[in-house]
């Protein structure tokens, strides 16, 4: 059973010169921009899709296309199912207003009947921890509040599909963990779910399937490890290959970055890991410095691979390599920074442009594994 | 499977339901039409609360509030009354200032509603780039504002009568069938304006200027004796012209309307309703790319 279903989906929008419409004698040629071509794909009950894609490739446009805020060019869609839609939280508030009866106007807007949102109030308050605030005019509110009343409203529809673009990362790291236990519980009461997110972490772990959407059409569908996986590959190339902001030549280029376990298998907690890094050189260069930063999904800096010490390098290509003989990341998508500097003096720079995949090996919770062992010590025996 | 008129698209592999939305660029216009009907009948709880927050925002932060509401008909009474009751003497037995009075209010109800709506539309824009709901929800609930202000002036109409010692007649209850024609009529008009207005914004410019030349294409400030005779045939075929006599004269004067008169306004609203709505609807599809 298909919840949703897009059939050879476009849309286009007309782009005025100079914006505006004119009398027929004053037109003047205007573009086409395809937001969406020619889309097609399905999301079966029960199922949760992610979609990603770069600013503009058209995920905005896919879910205002499914909740019907804007109706396509061409193609069809069929949705079977009462929809809700999260895209801007908050945005039918009025200030004047106090949060309760925000809670009304807003529900009502979203298709909730009066007594529907009477019998859930309590909840939405609980859920948005807005306490005494809720008989406040909203423009009182924290922007943390603000928003966290919008979410609460929304999930708090008795939907049968439920699309999310871009509003899982708000409020708070607690109030996000409770967004997030808040999709795991529509998955498990069987609603469908469609994420529109930047966050890779959150794809992969939440989605079944993801789709990559680029210049308004699917890149790929599939496995979310793998579809992140390709999207970051050919982002970082895209990205290697741009080079350094500078205009000139840099005297020492990074060409290729790779990770491997030497043995061949996956890269996993626990495991090997061997970094090979490949340079160009112009000139003979000492006290050369090479760091290799690991990022966390969300973006922070996890560890470091590092030289340390000044390095020597003849002019030509030439690798370098890491060796871990354990790794003690724990499993995840990282991003990559390679930085190569020289007494301070920064020659080459290149943010995210790697990924390193490190699996599941030792599996332990937390933040990183520590390498340890154990053993028994029995003092007395009781029968 | 495909039993359903609306033809299953190549490739979809469920069974359409009852329950299954078809969404594509362009629907029947008759779909439009009854889609459009069931979603306002199930967006009732909607246009109330949409119409109770403007109701009490609308005057929330003003120091004179509601009188607001009375502003409007009672300057323009003051402004005609001085203007036209030197030039207009002996209308029979209505003094000048109620006469104007009793025709200014269902025409500032009228303007109002219009205006409002057309004006109104933009302004919900964040709203509507974030969630759908029926979009006539909006300048419907914007012309229901105005009718709550037509009501506050009704109110000071009858106190008006009162002090003039006019005795209210039950020819007066007619007043709400008349409303209610009238009603039809501005949501027709507002529909149709305030879905125009987003892609031309022209119409916001013109509009005033327009309602005050319309004023006078009906009985409002002078009365309808002195339309020349040979322009009464086309005169009359204005609803609007209709409507305000006909109010005035069961209000004031406590003259029940002729019901043919009626009829024909009434058949006129929901033709206009129903033109209007059609149309509304099919730019409402694609109304926010152009916001």
């Amino acid at each position: 059973m298909l919840d949703i279903s897009a059939e050879h989906l476009s849309k286009y929008y007309m782009l005025a010169p100079s914006g505006g419409r004119r009398l027929p004698l004053m037109t003047r040629r205007r573009r086409t921009f395809w937001a969406i071509k020619d889309v097609s794909f399905g999301v079966r009950r029960g199922e949760a899709l992610g979609i990603i894609g770069p600013n503009g490739s058209g995920k905005s446009t896919l879910v205002k296309l499914f909740s019907r805020i804007t109706a396509p060019s061409e193609g069809t869609i069929i949705l079977n199912g009462r929809l809700s839609a999260l895209i801007e939280l908050g945005a039918g508030f009025h200030p004047d207003l106090t949060g309760r009866e925000n809670i009304f106007l807003n529900g009502s807007i979203l298709g909730m009947t009066h007594r529907e949102i009477a019998g859930k109030i309590s909840d939405i308050v609980e859920f948005a921890e807005i306490g005494d605030f809720i008989d406040v005019p909203v423009k009182k509110y924290s922007t943390g509040m603000y928003v966290r009343l919008g979410f609460s409203i929304a999930a708090h529809l008795d939907s049968d599909i439920v699309l999310f673009d871009e509003v899982l990362a708000v409020g708070d790291v607690g109030f996000q963990a409770r967004c997030f236990e808040r999709v795991e519980n529509l998955r498990e009461a069987g609603k469908t779910v469609v994420l529109v997110s930047h966050d890779f972490a959150a794809i992969e772990r939440i989605c079944d399937r993801a789709v990559l959407l680029r210049s308004g059409q699917i890149e790929m569908i599939g496995e979310p490890s793998a579809v992140i996986e390709h999207y970051q590959a050919v982002a970082s190339s895209a990205l290697a290959d741009g080079g350094r902001a500078g205009g000139e030549p840099s005297r020492i280029t990074c060409k290729t970055l790779s990770f491997a376990a030497p043995t061949g298998e996956p890269v996993q907690t626990g495991g090997p890991l061997r970094c090979c890094l490949a340079y160009e050189a112009l000139e003979p260069l000492d006290d050369i410095i090479v760091t290799v930063s690991l990022n966390w999904p969300s973006g922070y800096l996890c560890t470091q691979l590092s030289t340390s010490e000044g390095l020597e390098l003849g002019p030509g290509a030439g690798e370098i390599e890491f060796y871990c003989s354990k790794l003690t990341m724990q499993r995840g998508l990282y991003t990559v920074d390679v930085l190569i500097e020289r007494r301070g003096e920064v020659l080459d720079w290149r943010r995210r442009c790697s990924l390193l995949r490190v699996g599941a090996g030792k599996i332990v919770a937390g933040d990183f594994y520590i390498e340890h062992s154990c053993r028994i010590r029995q003092l007395t025996l009781e029968r | 499977m495909t039993q359903d008129p609306r033809a299953v698209p190549e490739g979809f592999h469920g069974a359409l339901t009852r329950r299954s939305r078809v969404i594509r660029p362009v629907h029947s216009l008759s779909d439009d039409l009854v889609d459009g009907m069931q979603s306002l009948v199930q967006s009732m709880g909607l246009l109330r609360a949409m119409t109770i927050t403007r109701v009490k925002i609308r005057y929330r932060h003003s120091l004179l509030g509601w009188g607001w509401a009375l502003l409007q008909p009672t300057s323009l009474t003051v402004l005609y009354s001085f203007v036209f009751s030197y030039l207009m003497n002996g209308n029979g037995s209505l003094p000048y200032t109620l006469f104007v009075f009793a025709g200014l209010t269902p025409w500032a109800f009228c303007s109002t509603g219009i205006t409002t709506a057309v004006a109104g539309m933009l302004s919900y824009r964040p709203l509507m780039t974030a969630v759908y709901f029926p979009r006539e929800v909006i300048p419907i609930s914007l012309v229901i504002v105005s009718l709550i202000d037509f009501g506050v002036a009704f109110v000071l109409l009858l106190l008006m009568m009162l002090y003039f010692s006019i005795s209210i007649s039950a020819a007066a209850l007619l007043a709400f069938p008349i409303m209610t024609i009238l009603f039809a009529m501005v949501v027709a008009l507002s529909l149709l304006l305030s879905s125009i207005q987003v892609r031309v914004r022209d119409i916001s410019m013109a509009l005033p200027l327009v309602l005050q030349v319309l004023v006078f294409t009906a009985p409002i400030v002078y009365p309808a004796s002195s339309v020349p005779l040979s322009l009464r045939d086309v005169y009359w075929l204005n609803p609007f012209a209709i409507l305000v006599q006909d109010f005035r004269g069961a209000v004031v004067d406590g003259d029940v309307p002729l019901a043919g008169d009626l009829f024909y306004c009434a058949v006129v609203a929901v033709i206009c309703f129903v033109i209007c709505y059609m149309i509304f609807k099919r730019i409402e599809r694609t109304i926010v790319d152009d916001m």
